[in-house]
């Protein structure tokens, strides 16, 4: 959490005073491409290193499945609702 | 993009589970930090590259509250639908839904306040939520809103889907996502026992 502020902080502080040329902003994005794709692999083997949590995937997985279908679901029906709403009143 | 995001999440699990051991879990923390950190710090420089959302803030402050306000009751429900489902007691299915996304925290709780099974259906949900969040964030981008990105990754929105969030929105987009994931997170560790004990 603390490094997280900290790595966030340090780059707006860059962002804010640092001149970026349009090549420099490009080389930011492709940086964050590759970060991701990264970040997503090693999650990735963190998953597959867990055998016990294989395991047990097939007794809880589908209940586990069915929560975040669920959860996700009715979290993206209610922000998009709520936001649209809310962004439609701010235009009136 | 949406294409290279499954399939380094299918290679990694793959290649976790075919060729490294589970000794090597710490090196992979490792890597994932510093990749999180470097991201972050990438993610940083985009929005300061962008100073005036920090002034635009202030007309937002109404859906500031409504995001979060918005997974969480999303969340619950979700939960409560899924505890029905399974015949599950409510204030069980409610505990593992208030997870929003974050495995590890939610996943220790649980196991300590109920049971191991529990704690790893816990562990489990959050994993899947992140696995839906990385794959729907271009789908929802595209066919959706920006805001509502936000959603399936509930707390994660402020690290580990953060980066993803900023790929296909706005740096607008993504303070108002560090806020949720702050405020979110904060209330995994209330949220989680509050429901249990009820």
């Amino acid at each position: 959490m603390q490094n997280i502020l900290i790595s966030l902080i340090l780059g707006i502080l860059i962002g804010c005073t640092v001149k970026f040329s349009d090549k420099m902003k490009k080389f930011n994005a492709v940086f964050q491409h590759l970060g991701v794709i990264l970040l997503l692999f090693a999650i990735g083997i963190t998953i597959g290193i867990n055998r016990s949590l294989l395991s047990n995937l097939k007794e809880i997985g589908g209940i586990s499945l069915v929560f975040a279908v669920l959860t996700s679901l009715f979290s993206i029906l209610l922000v998009f609702f709520m936001s649209r709403m809310v962004t439609k009143r701010g235009n009136n | 993009m949406t294409l290279s995001i499954v399939a380094s999440v299918i290679t990694g699990i793959l290649g976790g589970y075919f060729f490294i051991s589970e000794s090597f879990t710490q090196h992979i923390d490792i890597l994932i930090d510093s990749a999180l950190y470097f991201l972050i710090f990438c993610v940083g420089i985009d929005i300061g590259l962008n100073k005036h959302i920090f002034k635009d803030l202030k007309k937002h402050s109404l859906i500031i509250l409504i995001i979060p306000t918005s997974i969480i009751a999303g969340s619950l429900i979700g939960g409560l639908i899924t505890g029905y489902i399974f015949d599950m007691p409510k204030n069980l299915s409610l505990a593992i839904s208030s997870g929003f996304g974050w495995y590890s925290l939610s996943g220790i709780i649980l196991t300590q306040l109920h049971s191991a099974e529990v704690g790893t259906i816990a562990f489990l949900t959050n994993i899947f939520r992140e696995l839906i969040t990385v794959v729907s964030i271009p789908l929802i981008a595209k066919y959706l809103n920006d805001y509502t990105t936000i959603a399936p990754a509930g707390a994660t929105s402020m690290d580990s889907t953060l980066p993803i969030i900023s790929k296909y929105t706005n740096p607008e987009t993504v303070v108002i996502a560090f806020i949720n994931g702050i405020l979110l997170s904060g209330l995994v560790p209330i949220l989680v026992p509050f429901f249990y004990s009820i």
